[in-house]
This record gives C-alpha cells, sequence and structure tokens, in this order.
C-alpha cells in the first residue's frame, strides 16, 4: 500500500465578483507513485482544482477547504511559501508548449539551468545529467539541444518541457490538459511519454477531458461535473462498471464508442440549483 | 540569414532616400528662394562693411555659382559618390574635415548622455518593472510624464540656473573643458532616462506576464535568478526597438542642446551653415545624419536579432 | 456576507480610479488654460504695447504677471503666445492625422503595391528627424509659421499612417467584415461603418499624445528662433528673449517654461502616455 501523497478535503472555490462557487466540496486523495485523473467537460471546475493545488488561482477566486500536500496544508501557505515548494516538490507541466519555453534561450539551457540552479549541480556535471533524459526522450543533446523553441516542432516542444520535468526535483506533476488539440497520433505518443514519468517515480494529478488518458495511466480517478466529484474509484472501476448515470453518458460520449450525446435528463439532473 | 540582410538593405534604403531628399531640399530651397547666395556667403566670410560687388562677383566666379542649378547639383552629386563633399563657401575649409571635427563632439556629448540615461534608466526601470502598479511604479510614471513634459531646453536652463549661476560649480556653455561636457550631458540624458525607464518598465511587466516567466519559476529558479535569466534579455528586446525607432527623435534633442550650450557638434555646425546659406555643409551635414540614422538603426536590428533569434518581437519597427 | 476583496481586485480598481482622476484634471488644466488663452485679449492689455518706464516692472495689478524687458505686459504675451501655440498645433495635428488616418485606410484596403509604396514612404519620413528638417525649410525659406507647420505635419503623419494601418488591416481580416464585404456592402461603407469605428479611438489618444509632443517641438523652434516673427509672442521665444536677463529676472523665463511644460504634462495627463504599452 503505498503513501497518499495529496490529500484534498472539501475543496471549495469561490469568486469574489461573480459570487458563485465554480467548485464545491471537492475530496479526492493522490497515492504516491500513482497517476490521478481528473476527468470532467470544459467548465466543470477540474482546472481550478489544478489551480487551487498549483496555488496559482486567479485573484477573483478563493480556496476553502484542504489541500494537504504530505501533510502541509497549501490553502493556508502564503504565496512565498507555496513559491519555496514549486520545483522542488511541486511542478505543473503547462498545457503550451508554444509559450512555456523562452524563445531567446537554447533548449539545452533551459532544461540545464534546473540542474544547475535547483539541483546545484556542478558544470561539469550538467552534460551526463543532461545526456540520458535527452536520450529517453529521442532528442538529441548536440543537434536539438542546440536550437531555439522557434526552430523545434510543436511534438518536440511538448518532449523539451517532459525533459525540464524529469529535470526537477519535485515528484508531484500536475498536468494540465496534455492531449488538447493533438492528434490522434501525437496524442498517443503524449500519453505514452506522461506513463514514462510515472514510471520514473513521479507521481501525477492529470486533468483532462479524454478518457483515454485515464484509461492508459491507470491509478485512480474521478469525474467532476459542474463543480461536484460525480464519481470516483480506481480507472478500471469507474471505466469498466461506472454507476452514475453521468459517467455512462461520458463514456458513451467518447470517439470510439460512437459518441453519442449525454442525456439532457440526467445533466438537468446534477445542475446545480440558481442561487438567488 | 536573409533577413538579416533584407532588414540591412531596408535601413540602407531608408537612410540614402532621406540623405538625398534633405540635401536636394536644402539646394532646391536655398536657389528658389530670394536672395543672392554668393552675397550672403560674402557677408559671412568678409561681414557686411567688407562687402562690395566686386568681392560677391569673384565668389560667384570661384564657387560656381554662375553656372546652371542643374550643373551644381549634379556635380555635387557626383562628387558624394567619391566622398568629396566639397569646401565651405564661408571658411573654405574641407566639409569632410569639418564634419568629422563637429561629430567628435557630438558623438561626445551623445556618448556621454546616453552612458548618463542608461544608468538613470536601468535600475529604475526594473525597479518599476518588478513591482509594476505598486507605488515606485505609480510615483515614477508620474515624475517620468512631467519630465517629459518639461521641453529640453528648459531642463537645460534650468541645470544652468541651478548649477552653472547660484552655485558656481560648473561653467554655462561652450567646449574648453570636460566640465562643459557634465550640463549638456545631463540635460540630453534626463529626458532619455525618463522614457526609456518607462519603455524598460512596461517592457518587464509585460515579460513578467508571460508564460515562459512563470514557468520559470514553477521550475524552481529564485526570482531573482528568474529576472536574470528569463527576464533581462527578453525585456531588452522592445527597449533597443525602440531606441532605433526614436533615433530621429534623438537627433533632434541633440541639435537643440547643442544649440543651447554653444555645443560645437554637429547640430549646431547645422545650423550656423543654415543660417549662412552654406550650401555644401548643409547638405554634408544631412548626409551624415541620415549615416547616422542608419548605422543606429542597422546595429538596433544586429542586436535584435543576436538576442532574440525567433524574432518574435522583431517585427516592431514597420 | 460582505465578500471581501482580494489586493488584487482592490489593485485593479485603484488603477481605474487613478487613471480616471489623472484624466480629469488633465481636461481641466487644459480647460483653464484654453479659457486663459481666449479671454486674454479682454482681460489684458495689448501685448505689443511698450512701456519703457515699466522695464521689468513686477507683478502687480495693471502688469499681472510683470513686464518684460520693453516693458510689455507678460501677462498679456502669455494668452497672444500660447494662442498662436495651440493654434499651430492644432494645424499641425489636424494636418497629420488627416494625412496618416487616410494614407493607412488607403495601405489597408488596397494591399498589395499601394501598401507596400505607402510603408516605404512611412520608413524614409520616420527617418526624418522634425527638427531638423524645420530647421532646414525655415532657415533656407526665411523661417515663418509656415516652414514650422510644413515640417512638423511631414514628419507627424507617419505614426498615425502606421497605426491606423495596423487596426484597420486586422479589423478587415475579422469575419463580420469579411462577410460584410461578401454581403456586397460598398467599400466607404465599410470603411466608415466598421474600420473606423475601430481606428478612431487609438487615433484619438495618440493626436492627443501628438498635440502635447507639437506644442512642445513648437516651442523648442521657437527657442531655436525659428517660426514665428519676433514682435509675435511665442512661449518658447519669449524664454529666449528674456534669456540675456535669466540672472535678474528669472520669471521672465521661468512663467513661459512652466506653462508651456504644464500644458504640455496636461495633455499627457489626458492621453496617459507613458502607462500604456509602447505602441506595436
Amino acid at each position: 500500500m503505498s503513501a497518499t501523497m495529496l490529500r484534498v478535503s472539501k475543496l471549495s472555490i469561490r469568486s469574489v465578483i461573480k459570487r458563485k462557487q465554480p467548485v464545491r466540496g471537492v475530496s479526492f486523495s493522490v497515492q504516491k507513485g500513482k497517476a490521478f485523473t481528473l476527468v470532467g467537460e470544459t467548465g466543470s471546475g477540474k482546472t481550478l482544482v489544478a489551480q487551487a493545488v498549483c496555488g496559482n488561482l486567479s485573484g477573483e477566486l478563493t480556496a476553502d477547504g484542504k489541500i494537504e500536500y504530505k501533510g502541509v496544508d497549501l490553502v493556508r501557505l502564503s504565496r512565498r511559501e507555496k513559491r519555496r515548494l514549486y520545483g522542488k516538490e511541486l511542478f505543473l507541466l503547462p498545457q503550451e508548449p508554444d509559450s512555456a519555453l523562452d524563445p531567446t534561450m537554447r533548449v539545452i539551457s533551459q532544461v540545464a539551468e534546473v540542474f544547475r540552479y535547483v539541483r546545484g549541480y556542478a558544470v561539469k556535471d550538467l552534460h551526463h545529467r543532461l545526456a540520458p533524459i535527452f536520450s529517453d526522450l529521442d532528442l538529441s543533446l548536440s543537434e536539438a539541444g542546440r536550437l531555439y523553441p522557434c526552430q523545434l516542432s510543436g511534438g518536440m516542444k511538448q518532449r523539451i518541457l517532459l525533459a525540464i520535468s524529469l529535470a526537477v526535483p519535485a515528484g508531484f506533476i500536475v498536468v494540465d490538459e496534455p492531449t488538447k488539440g493533438l492528434d490522434k497520433l501525437s496524442r498517443t505518443s503524449a500519453v505514452h511519454r506522461l506513463s514514462n514519468l510515472l514510471e520514473k517515480g513521479k507521481t501525477l494529478l492529470c486533468i483532462t477531458h479524454d478518457l483515454g488518458v485515464a484509461r492508459e495511466l491507470g491509478g485512480h480517478m474521478a469525474v467532476m461535473y459542474d463543480g461536484c466529484i460525480v464519481e470516483s474509484g480506481s480507472v478500471n472501476h469507474v471505466l469498466n462498471s461506472p454507476r452514475h448515470p453521468y459517467t455512462r453518458g461520458l463514456i458513451g460520449a467518447a470517439p470510439e464508442n460512437g459518441m453519442i450525446p449525454i442525456d439532457e435528463e440526467v445533466l438537468a439532473a446534477m445542475k446545480q440549483p440558481e442561487k438567488k | 540569414m536573409e533577413q538579416i540582410v533584407r532588414s540591412i538593405c531596408r535601413h540602407l534604403f531608408q537612410g540614402i532616400c532621406v540623405a538625398l531628399i534633405v540635401a536636394t531640399l536644402g539646394f532646391v530651397a536655398v536657389n528658389l528662394t530670394r536672395g543672392d547666395t554668393a552675397l550672403d556667403v560674402a557677408i559671412a566670410r568678409y561681414s557686411e562693411d567688407l562687402t562690395d560687388a566686386a568681392v560677391v562677383e569673384q565668389i560667384r566666379r570661384e564657387e560656381g555659382l554662375d553656372r546652371p542649378l542643374a550643373m551644381q547639383y549634379f556635380q555635387w552629386v557626383a562628387r558624394v559618390i567619391t566622398f568629396d563633399l566639397g569646401r565651405s563657401l564661408v571658411s573654405r575649409e574641407q566639409v569632410t574635415g569639418l564634419l568629422a571635427h563637429h561629430f567628435y563632439y557630438t558623438f561626445l556629448l551623445a556618448a556621454t548622455a546616453t552612458t548618463v540615461s542608461i544608468l538613470i534608466a536601468l535600475p529604475w526601470g526594473i525597479l518599476c518593472g518588478v513591482y509594476p502598479g505598486g507605488i515606485v511604479d505609480t510615483v515614477s510614471s508620474m515624475i517620468c510624464s512631467a519630465l517629459v513634459s518639461v521641453p529640453q531646453f528648459v531642463i537645460g536652463l534650468l541645470l544652468i540656473l541651478s548649477l552653472s549661476i547660484k552655485l558656481h560649480w560648473l561653467p554655462v556653455a561652450g567646449f574648453f573643458s570636460p566640465a562643459h561636457l557634465v550640463i549638456p550631458a545631463i540635460t540630453l540624458g534626463i529626458g532619455l532616462a525618463a522614457v526609456s525607464s518607462r519603455v524598460i518598465a512596461t517592457s518587464l511587466a509585460d515579460v513578467r506576464g508571460a508564460l515562459f516567466y512563470r514557468f520559470g519559476a514553477m521550475k524552481g529558479l529564485s526570482p531573482f535568478k528568474v529576472l536574470t535569466a528569463h527576464g533581462m534579455r527578453n525585456a531588452a528586446i522592445p527597449v533597443i526597438t525602440y531606441i532605433g525607432v526614436q533615433a530621429a527623435h534623438l537627433l533632434d534633442g541633440v541639435v537643440v542642446v547643442e544649440t543651447l550650450f554653444a555645443w560645437p557638434g554637429i547640430g549646431k555646425l547645422l545650423l550656423d551653415s543654415v543660417l549662412a546659406r552654406d550650401i555644401p555643409v548643409i547638405q554634408g551635414a544631412c548626409l551624415l545624419i541620415g549615416l547616422l540614422y542608419v548605422t543606429v538603426n542597422i546595429t538596433v536590428d544586429m542586436i535584435c536579432f543576436a538576442l532574440d533569434p525567433c524574432r518574435r518581437n522583431y517585427q516592431t519597427t514597420s | 456576507m460582505p465578500q471581501k476583496l482580494s489586493d488584487d481586485q482592490l489593485e485593479m480598481a485603484n488603477v481605474k480610479q487613478y487613471e480616471r482622476l489623472q484624466r480629469t484634471i488633465g481636461l481641466l488644466l487644459v480647460s483653464l488654460i484654453i479659457l486663459f488663452v481666449v479671454t486674454g485679449p479682454w482681460i489684458t492689455p495689448d501685448p505689443y504695447q511698450q512701456n519703457l518706464s515699466q522695464v521689468f516692472a513686477e507683478p502687480g495689478t495693471h502688469y499681472l504677471l510683470g513686464a518684460d524687458h520693453l516693458g510689455r505686459s507678460v501677462a498679456a504675451r502669455m494668452a497672444e503666445g500660447g494662442r498662436n501655440t495651440i493654434y499651430y498645433s492644432l494645424l499641425c495635428v489636424v494636418g497629420s492625422v488627416l494625412a496618416g488616418v487616410f494614407l493607412g485606410l488607403t495601405a489597408a484596403w488596397y494591399g498589395d503595391l499601394t501598401d507596400t509604396l505607402i510603408m516605404r514612404l512611412v520608413d524614409i519620413t520616420m527617418a526624418f528627424p522634425g527638427i531638423i528638417l524645420a530647421l532646414l525649410i525655415a532657415g533656407v525659406t526665411g523661417g515663418g509659421p509656415m516652414a514650422v507647420i510644413i515640417a512638423l505635419m511631414f514628419t507627424g503623419w507617419p505614426e498615425y499612417c502606421r497605426i491606423t494601418r495596423a487596426i484597420a488591416m486586422s479589423t478587415i481580416s475579422r469575419p463580420y467584415v469579411e462577410s460584410g464585404i461578401l454581403a456586397g456592402f460598398s467599400s466607404i461603407f465599410i470603411l466608415r461603418k466598421y474600420i473606423f469605428a475601430e481606428v478612431l479611438p487609438q487615433i484619438t489618444v495618440l493626436a492627443t499624445l501628438g498635440f502635447g509632443r507639437t506644442v512642445l517641438n513648437i516651442s523648442a523652434l521657437g527657442f531655436l528662433g525659428i517660426g514665428l516673427a519676433p514682435p509675435e509672442p511665442e512661449w518658447g521665444a519669449m524664454i529666449a528673449e528674456s534669456l540675456p536677463y535669466l540672472r535678474e529676472s528669472p520669471n521672465l523665463v521661468l512663467i513661459p517654461a512652466a506653462t508651456l511644460s504644464l500644458t504640455v504634462f496636461s495633455f499627457f495627463l489626458i492621453a496617459n502616455p507613458l502607462s500604456r504599452k509602447p505602441r506595436k
């Protein structure tokens, strides 16, 4: 039985301006070395949960409840204290590889600076630290590494980001929409590389709308709708014998299952009653 | 690589056009308007009392001012191609020598002023950009708009009034010792610093909002490291581009400041020769100013290419 | 339950409020200056009337702001000079805006060769230092306000042209404009209804800014002795005239200098130029 790395309990997120609660009473826990996938459609609040975990909710939103990371409540931490965890403990793999890389820096330096300044390795060690990571990802250190981000394809940039997530000491990685906007082939390899991260001993919290990602990563998952978790459990369990009608609808709506629209009545029944 | 060549060509074309148009304009304007160039030259050369018809005629013949205008112009163009700008009508000196002499002083002034402005603007702009919307930023934005609103000659006058007349610390005008450089350089530098510190601040604030900058923090780099590794270089590109765009305005400032402080630079030379209708010098100075503009812009382009191989911010000039 | 505002929200609200305050102060100052300049002829004596017994008179009841080295009323000359400066600046700005917007729209609308030609022209003109050009034109034509206006208009239009073209280009490529074109609306209608509406707010801000800068340039030229002929007052020229008496009566220099700076400052306050991002 593996240890719990992250335990979210009764997390609610309030919007001050719109007086709404886009996330209500979400609880789940992530086991060390395993993946946890949060599935839901656009607007279900899954990305907000990820942001709350990483501590970069936008200013108008406030989080209540508990997010315990290795026993520390992240909700209570100040911005500065959270910042100290970045890279060393938790890491967010960004959605957009195009804008996440510094356009004025060779990609190899962007990976190397993690080793140099976060882990504090000596300059002469850098090469043999970088070499295995690059070869792991089918990137040539002497060629691809010398290039600038604009000279790389989208898939290669994605791999550089993965290289960075392998380089950081953080064991807990939040992945936001890893397959968004990818074609089928690149999607397969992206998911494959994520499971690679798992093999390297990292813990993943994956946010996606794609049930296939959950299936391939394994571990546990939760289905969110309208700010609440409607069903959670092990991936096998949820996907093979869904109990909640919404989960069943979601599975039926997947492309490989014929894209049957979710029943309107199911959705209407779950809708949050409008507050006056 | 191809882009570098293209941008150099563009700026060369720009500069050559400007220089030729200004030089031609000067030539045409001088000859179209009332008055006798030879007479003006004679007065400038020998003073009004000593000028008579014979002297004027002699000058007219010597300088070739009696030939057809088109011929005078094409002769000048032909000579320019061979780097011979002719002689000043007033002092009879070689224009190239005259320009070189005055350019030295302009360069001295501009270089000092730029150094002054960088010394002020860089730390100030970075401080504002690191905390955008903060107290330092707001106050300094106020101060900068105030400074930009004060004409350069007024800043210069206030400096003269306080540092020279009241305190007797520094000499007023002219150029005889390094101390003479201080007030003009500060005058020119303050305006530059006010503008560039704002450009630095806003572009740094922009970069800090970029995803890759926040990603730097996510990697676990310290705030200082993110600023130096990812902030500076990216923020520098719009700043340097801006300098290139503003090069023409900079030259304007140089002229005003040089005139105010009787600084023997290109601007003063230009003003004097315009008043004396010294055509070869006017044209030569215009060519030089065009050339300066081109040089500044090509340098700016080169730096931008070196800083930003992805040319993300590059096409801001046109 | 009372909701607490977060720091970011407070900050945003503060910035908005602060910008509005800036604008109001700017507008107030501009109205004051314009009021003074327009009512000048009624509340001040003749600006050309010399009174050698009143040379360097201290500010008082007759001479509101004192008298200059020829015994002329400084207040009257300030009003008259301000009228000149503002009038000429207005001419320059209106001229450059009209030319710039027209050429910018033309470039964006026709594209291809027209666009290239106009943008090359912009490139060339951008390289002209305005004051130097004015100096040249004024110097060789013997001065006069026309030279200044022509030179400043000539160097002013490319900025408006570039912005207009950039905004128009991005507007033209938007779906609603494209469908408008496909629906067969006339070009004039589309330019006026869709594109000009996008261009106008930006150009207004830019023109306010440009007005401040033109006032600066005109006074700098006046200071250099180019522009209006001597007895005619102009703020920059007044400073130059009083320069020899800087030691004895600094007021004569400081009054026009302060007014000039304040005028420019209030225009900048309205356009709030420096907190804005540098235009791409």
